[in-house]
């Protein structure tokens, strides 16, 4: 087995709540994998943790970088540069461009992989022209296949709900990553449209070779995509493996029933 | 989308409205070339005139200077009247030629390596830019290293110190009097030509994957970086391009003017520029221009505010600054009827201008539909 990312004792404290205590965490490569537990207990931490938003403050983060075919340390690097390393992410509550349109959203996403300079871009010289082309070419493709090229012009966020969480997953797809980490993609969705967003997020995970990281309360969808599933609990790891391990893991039932009755 | 994905040039692959717009948009430049050359030569305007027609288009740059880092990219600015002093004192002091400089400097003698410097005006003018930018580049690199709204603050202060740095410097400076007997190179040509080539630049510049990921930075940061835009970068590019804009305005006006001084360069002025892109709204070249020409024209046609006038019987005194009210008043109105400027937050276009007519039609008609339903 060949690893893209792992995460080695990583801890996070603010002030004085420690949001993540001791983490260690593997993705194989072209693997999904799940990360769960109540609320408030360090999941979205983690995600920024691993992007770069918050510097752990203990602890290292290596990802296997394609380019160099070895690891590189990114505990901390800028958010824009684990971005280029091929790191792609959406949000707990979706951050589309609002004033942008549905085309510009998904071209932005493509933007990390201009070649053009500044000033070539706007002299619009013909290698410019080349490249606007093919990024919006591959816009297209990607709107077309969750069904929404018709509103390629469209405001982003005046579209539904469902499809605005489609959305923001193709905007990370779009800047071509190696490892996509989702957070919370199903929240929000009926059960019919969760159904087929673990079809997509498995689609997506062949086709475009991507590991995926993804945080979900949707117990039914991690049960059906998740190879491998880690189960936080206030910060701490409290359980580790496959879905069918997980679910009758009785560290995990106390967790959960001592949480919320779901 | 289909119109922008078409390389510019290729007529035959081009719609037939498109055409159209091309036609309307070659022919309006063929006008204002037309406009400009009347104007020139005093077919239509005095003096006076014309050189309101040039503060016209020197605020109109202005106004999109500020409007791109500021309404395009989100990111707040006070520092255009700083930025317009170093491209004026630039400009002015590598155009002028050793005998005016010598002549301007009695008090104190200037120094030796700017005294015999004279460079052509294009050339002093482009280097006034390109200092200001640099200008812009060394605040940058500090305050955009910070999260938050730190831009406001440092280009406030750096206004006033580049203001309190040209009145010390006598030897460069000359000083609080300043430079005067500016030779009048600038006219309607060179003002006209700056406003056009910033528009296109504008114009490519939105159109293009830099301009998006500005607009991105604007809408959030948090998700532009995300997705890999580097907000230094990004945000670097944008305001030395908009430093540069304002420095060869602020080059353009001391040849219009005649006589520069630091006093010129105060923060009202930032503000007058701040007022511009409020007034025309922000995020629009369109609104830029519309608040630069309404903000000049204005600021002359009132100038009876300030000098005291008669309505019947009733005297007003002069008072200085009435006519500053009169726009406080303007931008109130502005502010609570028209949020998004007078431009309406939308730019313009031949499409929006041909189908003028029929969307005041539909509102009337909308309007009087409503009072039928309503008895
Ligand atoms: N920037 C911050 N400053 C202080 N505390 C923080 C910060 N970010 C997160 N926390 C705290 O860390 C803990 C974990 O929060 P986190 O958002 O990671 O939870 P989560 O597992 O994603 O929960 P949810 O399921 O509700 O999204 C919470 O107690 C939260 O208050
Ligand atoms: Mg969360």
């Amino acid at each position: 087995m060949s690893n893209i990312l792992e995460l080695r004792n990583i801890k996070m404290q603010f002030g004085g709540v420690t949001a993540i205590h001791d983490l260690n965490l593997n993705i194989e490569k072209n693997q999904i994998v799940a990360v769960i537990g109540p609320n408030g207990a360090g999941k979205t931490t983690a995600f920024n943790v691993i992007t770069g938003i918050y510097t752990p403050t203990s602890g290292h983060i290596r990802y296997f970088d394609a380019c160099n075919s070895d690891f590189t340390d990114i505990t901390g690097l800028r958010p824009d540069k684990i971005a280029r390393l091929g790191i792609a992410r959406t949000f707990q509550n979706i951050r589309l461009f609002a004033e942008q349109s549905v085309l510009d959203n998904i071209l932005l996403g493509q933007h990390v992989h201009l070649k053009s300079s500044y000033l070539g871009a706007i002299s619009y010289f013909p290698h410019y022209w080349k490249e606007e082309k093919q990024m919006r070419g591959y816009a297209m493709e990607l709107l077309n296949e969750i069904g929404i090229g018709d509103y390629a012009d469209a405001d982003a966020v005046s579209l539904p709900y469902g499809i605005q969480r489609k959305l923001e997953i193709v905007r990370a797809l779009a800047s071509r990553p190696k490892l996509l980490l989702l957070d919370e993609p199903a929240a929000g969705m009926n059960p019919q449209e969760t159904a087929e967003l673990a079809g997509f997020i498995r689609e997506i995970r062949d086709k475009y070779e991507v590991s995926v990281l993804l945080i979900e309360h949707h117990m039914d969808l991690i049960m059906e995509i998740a190879e491998n599933i880690y189960v936080l609990d206030f910060g701490r790891l409290i359980a580790q493996g496959k879905p069918q391990e997980i679910q009758t893991d009785p560290a995990v039932i106390a967790a959960y029933l001592g949480a919320e009755e779901d | 989308m289909t119109d922008k994905t078409i390389y510019p040039g290729l007529i035959g692959q081009m719609s037939k409205k498109q055409r159209r717009n091309l036609a309307l948009t070659s022919i309006s430049i063929l006008l204002l070339v037309a406009f400009f050359y009347l104007l020139q030569n005093g077919f239509l305007l005095d003096n006076y005139g014309i050189r309101i027609v040039n503060l016209c288009l020197i605020y109109s740059l202005v106004g999109i200077s500020l409007n791109l880092i500021q309404g395009y990219t989100g990111q707040f600015s006070l520092g255009s009247a700083g930025f317009m002093a170093i491209g004026a004192y630039v400009t002015t002091l590598l155009a002028l030629s050793p005998e005016v400089k010598d002549t301007l400097f009695y008090l104190d003698p200037i120094v030796p390596w700017l005294a015999d410097l004279h460079l052509p005006f294009l050339a002093a003018l482009v280097l006034g830019g390109v200092l200001t930018a640099a200008a812009a580049f060394l605040i940058g690199i500090p305050v955009f290293r910070l999260k938050g709204d730190y831009l406001s603050v440092a280009t406030l202060g750096f206004s006033e110190i580049i203001r309190i740095l040209f009145v010390n410097l006598q030897n460069v400076t000359n000083g609080a009097t300043g430079l005067k007997n500016i030779p009048a190179t600038v006219n309607v040509w060179w003002t006209g030509t700056a406003l056009i080539l910033a528009v296109l630049f504008m114009v490519r510049l939105f159109r293009s994957s830099y301009g998006r990921s500005f607009k991105a930075i604007r809408n959030d940061e948090f998700a532009a970086e995300a997705i890999g835009i580097s907000l230094m970068r990004h945000k670097l590019l944008a305001f030395c391009t908009s430093a540069f804009m304002a420095g060869i305005a602020g080059g353009l006006m001391a040849s219009v003017v005649g006589t520069i001084n630091p006093a010129l360069f105060r923060q009202s002025l930032s503000n007058d520029i701040l007022l511009i892109i409020v007034l025309g709204g922000t995020g629009t070249i369109t609104g830029s221009i519309l608040g630069g020409c309404i903000f000049i024209i204005a600021r002359e046609a009132l100038r009876f505010l300030d000098n005291g006038f008669a309505i019947g019987p009733v005297t007003v005194p002069a008072i200085a600054g009435l006519r500053m009210v009169f726009f406080s008043l303007l931008l109130m109105i502005v502010v609570l009827f028209f949020q998004k400027g007078l431009a309406g937050g939308k730019e313009f276009s031949w499409d929006r201008l041909i189908g003028f007519p029929g969307r005041v039609r539909k509102s009337i008609q909308r309007l009087l539909h409503r009072g039928d339903t309503n008895e």
